[in-house]
């Protein structure tokens, strides 16, 4: 059997999120990994293990000598894009359940909005070569491309619609608003707001499209007896899995192969999840994650989202309580990440209580993470 | 019909075609889209493949397409999100599903993108770019 429980998110921490930081994305890291070891109440000096998305421009070993690690016992970094947050959990998870590390510290830390933007396609390149020889040349340069592809594909065949679309942004920045950290805590949005924005990538409107962010977090992990120290409720890692090379079909999500295997790992049912997080660079991508995780069935996800049952606190399954991506910051799912540790912890500005499971999507279902709260 | 009719961005990204891929990319300079069928199983392929995912094979054949298809999703670009895209937007990037079965990115050239409808029927329009480099485009029947 996997970890359950055996290892525990025992740390979190962030900088703010900002459209130019002003400093490199290495420091934006350390001053977030910083705050993640203060908040688990680990020495810098215990921390055996590094771990970071492949597009993170700060090499481990540069990370270990700015934090003065004697040895640093295991490292890695998981390849695609965004979408690897579950994936980096298991693999921290796995290292410290196998033995191999004791303290494991993820970092991400980003000039995403005054550097280099994901959504002029500077990160994941305009080659012209392998696969993309076959999508570039016809304008397909960008993520949100071969995803709006997709998801015209989907609206046809299940009938969501954008305003659906419109609703999970709406239903997020109201969640912002009440989250000071987030881009737009100032900013109300509604659903004419949505429907009028301009038109980035038809189907995909301004408010479909995540945010492009500058900011620093880091996550500590390790075993539950370790981790015991932090006083108040705990985040355990309950089951963490990662996917997405299956031979799915065209409008399906990964998630559609990885979710049975999450869920026997979990040993829970989606019904028992009190709140998630959901992978949110475009809005539709929620209502896909809903129906393919099956929170709800196929073609069911859009009236979900519009009936209110996203919404904090009066719906059934409140999702991306910080703002998101769309809202709040666009961290690649970092943000997510921590903000389902806060509500495994009670500690979140829209709160679900009793909230016992916590669920995280990492992107387009090839990762997914189920916490429990430990008390 | 319209008299519409796409014009391609000029500083596009091309394809660089590798090890993998001379064949195909050289049929289209002859004038034909070949689809990669596997020797042993019949799968075909687009793109083409390094090992049928079938059957395990490396034996390939090529077949020319037949060139018909429909629209099976599509895209419009309006942000020129790259500055090689300024004053061409908006454009259509189509999914074309053929005859055969492979889907295919592509445009589709003779109709103005608010006029695309998944299951149009589309057929093969090549575009030859320059010398080296033709593209297998699309036209509204
Ligand atoms: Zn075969």
């Amino acid at each position: 059997m996997a970890f359950m429980n055996a290892v525990t998110i025992a740390g979190v921490g962030e900088t703010e999120y900002s459209k130019n930081s002003g400093r490199s994305e290495l420091q934006l890291s350390l001053e977030a990994i910083s705050r993640a070891l203060e908040d688990a109440g680990i020495d810098r000096k215990e921390v055996d293990g590094l771990l970071r998305w492949s597009v993170d421009t700060s090499p481990e070993a540069t990370v270990a000598a700015n934090m003065g690690i004697e040895d640093l016992a295991w490292f890695g970094e998981i390849s695609q894009a965004g979408n690897v947050g579950a994936a980096l959990i298991a693999n921290g998870a796995a290292a410290i359940h196998a033995g191999l590390a004791n303290v494991v510290v993820i970092y991400r830390g980003v000039n995403g909005r005054s550097g280099r933007r994901y959504g002029r396609g500077d990160v994941t390149g305009r080659s012209g070569r392998g696969a993309a020889a076959y999508s570039e040349p016809f304008g397909l340069l960008t993520p949100q491309h071969g995803l709006a592809l997709m998801a015209r594909r989907r609206m046809f065949e299940t009938g969501v619609t954008s305003a659906q679309f419109g609703m999970v942004a709406v239903t997020e920045r109201g969640h912002a608003n009440r989250n000071p950290r987030a881009t737009f805590y100032d900013t109300p949005l509604t659903l004419d707001d949505h429907q009028n924005s301009r038109l980035i990538v038809d189907p995909f409107h301004l408010f479909d499209c995540c945010l492009e962010t500058d900011g620093g977090g880091a996550i500590v992990l390790t075993s539950t007896d370790r981790a015991k120290a932090r006083p108040g409720p705990s985040a355990m890692i309950r089951a963490a899995a990662q996917g997405g090379y299956s031979s799915h079909g065209f409008t399906d999500t990964a998630a559609v192969a990885l979710a049975p295997r999450l869920w026997k790992q979990a040993k829970v049912d989606p019904s028992e999840i009190s709140v998630a997080q959901i992978y949110d660079h475009f809005a539709p991508f929620v209502v896909f994650a809903l129906e393919d995780y099956g929170f709800v069935l196929r073609g069911e996800g859009g009236e979900f989202v519009s009936s209110g049952e996203i919404t904090w606190e009066s719906g059934s399954l409140p999702v991306n309580t910080s703002g998101g991506h769309l809202s709040e910051a666009y961290m690649q799912g970092m943000n997510q990440l921590i903000e389902s540790v806060r509500q495994a912890r009670g500690e979140s500005t829209s709160q679900v209580r009793d909230a016992q499971f916590s669920f995280v999507d990492t992107g387009i279902g090839t990762g997914a993470v189920v916490l429990e709260r430990g008390e | 019909m319209s008299d519409y009719l796409w014009v391609r961005p000029a500083n596009l990204t091309l394809p660089d075609p590798d090890e993998n891929s001379v064949e195909f990319w050289e049929g289209l300079k002859q004038g034909k889209l070949l689809l990669q069928v596997c020797g042993v199983c019949t799968q075909t392929n687009y793109p083409p493949m390094v090992m049928c995912s079938g059957c395990a094979g490396f034996d390939f054949e090529w077949r020319e397409a037949e060139g018909g298809g429909v629209l099976y999703s599509y895209v419009v670009t309006h942000q020129p999100i790259h500055p090689s895209l300024v004053d061409y937007t908006p454009f259509l990037t189509a999914l074309i599903e053929l005859d055969e079965g492979p889907r295919v990115t592509s445009n589709i050239i003779n109709i103005a993108p608010e006029r695309a409808k998944i299951g149009m029927r589309v057929k093969l329009e090549l575009f030859q770019v320059n010398s080296e480099i033709t593209l297998p485009l699309f036209v509204h029947e």
